[in-house]
This record gives structure tokens, C-alpha cells and sequence, in this order.
């Protein structure tokens, strides 16, 4: 082993390594990657180098994962994004997003039925009669229900254009959250990974050299 | 240069593999046991070059140091390169791993034939030198590019089209590349001369 290092190991490629390391500050590379979450009535696809550079004027197609059919084409905008109109999907069928950005590079993202069908808009009223009705009956028999009687028509025209609003703004708001989410899990690779990549390099190496150390013997 | 997952047809696919398990065997039976550990660190600088990007323009090409890997480590430098590339795959998601023999062709393949090449070159020092080293990191640049055009046939991009692209993309990385490897090579040879001779045995 003293030997080995001794007689081969370029001190200077190790200084190369190191300079190379230090130049990860401003490090770009060209894993791609997409990422589509819906908001409200649309969905929106993101395309991002590694490195977090949005991938520009690249092509985007969408197909149904179930048929292999293409849904939707076009191309990313200055800003990486391109924006659909939600196509028309069957209870389980999902959609299959890949981002084209030539020479090579493509990416795919998938999105489940369940991520497509969150519309809570629907089935909403039922709730609220539900809730009030297990409480009442043990502390006040016979009053509530002639208040319940009088108030729900009004009540219910407002719920379900509530609850359309509600999940309008909630769809607005958890927008920048669903990205930030999917940018987590669309990391670059990190300086561990960077480490751990060199040091499974320098075992394995090593395992090499010990083969070949047991050989001479 | 990483060719993504899912682009190529199988046919290709298996062919790279192929191709890059033969560079991979005949590399290992060359490379001798002295000179293990070199490989190693020359596969880690081959492994983070990819990760250093220069911007050009509006786009950004990364560093990938594959004509200095083939100098120095000859035909060894194909293990070097597709351990490398495989452990980029695994931990970076750059290309994947069933593109692993096409990426291990495109970018070791030129490093091998920068090898044939320049590799005598780069031995006799002088003006031969600093040109043999120049023009092998700069042509494996212009190589593997032109490589992937070729991997490229039968998706739906054009040969001449992407090669062109490619080729323009890449022009200040080979001149970097080239300058880069230049100086390393003759640095090397002052002070480490054993190094530039491994791949001679």
C-alpha cells in the first residue's frame, strides 16, 4: 500500500480535486428535471436544470398514462412554466408530462389521479348538516331545530359558492407550496452526495487494491 | 453531455452496453495494480467536473475533463469513466442507468482514442507536448458531442441538427477543456513525469 501511494498517487490531481470542489459554490450541471402540480382549473409544468436554471422555450408534451394518448403540447416559457388547461381525464386514469430540452436531455414527471382529482367542490354541503345535527340533540331538544328550519335554504346557496371560493384561494395560496415541495424533492445533487460519490470512488479503489495485494502474496 | 433516460431505442441502447463492457474489460486487464489508486482520483475529478459549469451566452456547459482522464490513464480510463458516470446516474440522476453503456461510450470512447493519438505526444515534451495535450482535451470535447448526435439518430432529432447544436454549445468548453488539459500535462510532466507513463504499460 505505502508503495502504491508513494509511487502513483498525483498529489496534483488531488489539488485539481479540491479546486474542482471549491468551484461547486457556483456548480451548474445538466440533470434536468420537471416537475406539474395543478392549481385550480390548471395545470402548471416547471422545467429546471439541476443547477435551478428554468429550461427555456423546451417542449412539453402530456399524455394519459392509461391510453399512451398526447393530451396537451407545447413549449416552456421564459420562465421554465408552461400552464394547461386541466384536460378532461377519466376516475383513474393519470397524466404523463415529459419535458423535451434536446441534445439529450429529457425528463418525466407523472401525475396520479388522485393528484388530479382534488377538486373539493362537489360533495362539500353535505358536511355542515352532518356536524351540527350529533351535537344538538342532548342540550336542546326542541329549540334548535326551528332556527335549522328557517336558515339552511340561505345557508346552502352560500356554501357552495363558499366553498368554490374557498378552495379557489386555498388552490392560489398552497400554489407557491406545492412548488417549493417539488423543488425540495428536484434537488441538484448536494455536497454529501458530491462526497460520498468520491469517497464510494476511493473504496472501491481500495478494494481493488487489496485484491490485488492478496494476489501477490 | 449525459443522454437522458428514455430517449433511445433499445437496439442502441444494448449496443452501448455492449461496447462499453468490452472498454471496461480490456481496460481493467491494462490497468495494473500500481497504478489502482491514480485511476481512482482521476475517476473523482472526471466524477465533480461535470458539476462545474461555464456559462456560454444563455446556456451553461459543464467541465468534463474526459481527453486529460484518457491521456494519462489510456485505456484504463474506460472503467474510470463508466464507474464515475454510474455513480453520477445513481447519486445526481444525471443520464440514468440504463443509458449508462451509451454515456460510458460517448464520453470514455473519445478518451481512449485521444490516447491513441496524442498519448506519445504528450511523452516527448516540448512544443509536441503542450499541442498533443491542447488538442486531446479539446477533440474528446468535440468527439463525444459529435457521439451523442450519432446516439441521437432514430429519436426525433436530426443528426446534422443536433450535431451542429452540440458542437457550437460546446466550443468554449473545448477550448477550456483543451487549456485545462495543456497545462495539467505539462505541469505533470515536470513534477511527476511518472504519472504521463502509466498508460504506456
Amino acid at each position: 500500500m505505502r508503495t502504491i501511494l508513494h509511487a502513483s498517487v498525483p498529489v496534483h490531481v488531488v489539488v485539481l480535486l479540491g479546486a474542482l470542489l471549491l468551484f461547486h459554490e457556483a456548480a451548474y450541471a445538466h440533470g434536468i428535471r420537471v416537475f406539474a402540480y395543478t392549481s385550480g382549473p390548471e395545470i402548471i409544468v416547471e422545467g429546471k436544470f439541476s443547477s435551478g436554471r428554468a429550461t427555456i422555450n423546451s417542449k412539453v408534451k402530456v399524455f394519459s398514462d392509461k391510453s399512451g394518448k398526447l393530451l396537451v403540447e407545447g413549449r416552456t416559457g421564459k420562465d421554465g412554466v408552461f400552464t394547461f388547461a386541466r384536460p378532461r381525464t377519466g376516475p383513474d386514469e393519470g397524466l404523463k408530462i415529459v419535458l423535451v430540452a434536446g441534445e439529450g436531455h429529457q425528463a418525466q414527471w407523472t401525475m396520479t389521479p388522485e393528484d388530479l382529482n382534488e377538486e373539493p367542490m362537489v360533495a362539500e354541503p353535505a358536511p355542515a348538516p352532518a356536524e351540527s345535527s350529533p351535537e344538538q340533540p342532548a342540550p336542546v331538544p326542541a329549540a334548535p331545530p326551528v332556527k335549522a328550519a328557517g336558515t339552511p335554504p340561505a345557508q346552502a346557496i352560500d356554501t357552495s359558492a363558499l366553498a368554490e371560493l374557498v378552495s379557489r384561494s386555498v388552490a392560489r395560496e398552497i400554489a407557491p407550496l406545492k412548488r417549493m415541495m417539488m423543488e425540495e424533492m428536484n434537488r441538484g445533487p448536494s455536497m454529501t452526495e458530491i462526497i460520498g460519490g468520491i469517497g464510494w470512488l476511493v473504496g472501491i479503489a481500495g478494494l481493488l487494491a487489496a485484491l490485488g495485494a492478496l494476489k501477490k502474496k | 453531455m449525459h443522454i437522458s433516460e428514455g430517449i433511445l431505442s433499445l437496439p442502441v441502447l444494448a449496443g452501448g452496453g455492449v461496447v462499453a463492457a468490452a472498454g471496461v474489460a480490456i481496460g481493467l486487464k491494462k490497468l495494473d495494480y500500481e497504478h489502482i489508486m491514480s485511476t481512482a482520483l482521476l475517476s473523482s475529478a472526471f466524477f465533480v467536473a461535470s458539476l462545474v459549469h461555464v456559462p456560454i451566452g444563455p446556456s451553461a456547459a459543464h467541465l468534463i475533463l474526459n481527453g486529460l482522464v484518457g491521456l494519462i490513464l489510456g485505456w484504463a480510463a474506460v472503467p474510470a469513466i463508466g464507474v464515475a458516470l454510474f455513480l453520477q446516474a445513481l447519486l445526481f440522476g444525471f443520464g440514468g442507468l440504463t443509458v449508462l453503456g451509451v454515456n460510458t461510450v460517448i464520453m470514455a470512447g473519445p478518451a481512449v482514442v485521444v490516447y491513441l493519438l496524442f498519448g506519445s505526444w504528450i511523452r516527448e515534451g516540448g512544443r509536441k507536448q503542450l499541442v498533443g495535450g491542447f488538442l486531446a482535451g479539446s477533440l474528446a470535447v468535440a468527439m463525444s458531442g459529435i457521439l451523442v448526435a450519432i446516439a441521437l439518430i432514430g429519436t426525433d432529432e436530426a443528426f446534422m441538427k443536433t450535431a451542429q447544436l452540440i458542437l457550437l454549445a460546446h466550443i468554449p468548453i473545448m477550448i477550456i477543456e483543451g487549456v485545462v488539459t495543456m497545462f495539467t500535462v505539462s505541469f505533470l510532466s515536470r513534477v511527476q513525469p511518472e504519472i504521463l507513463a502509466i498508460s504506456k504499460s
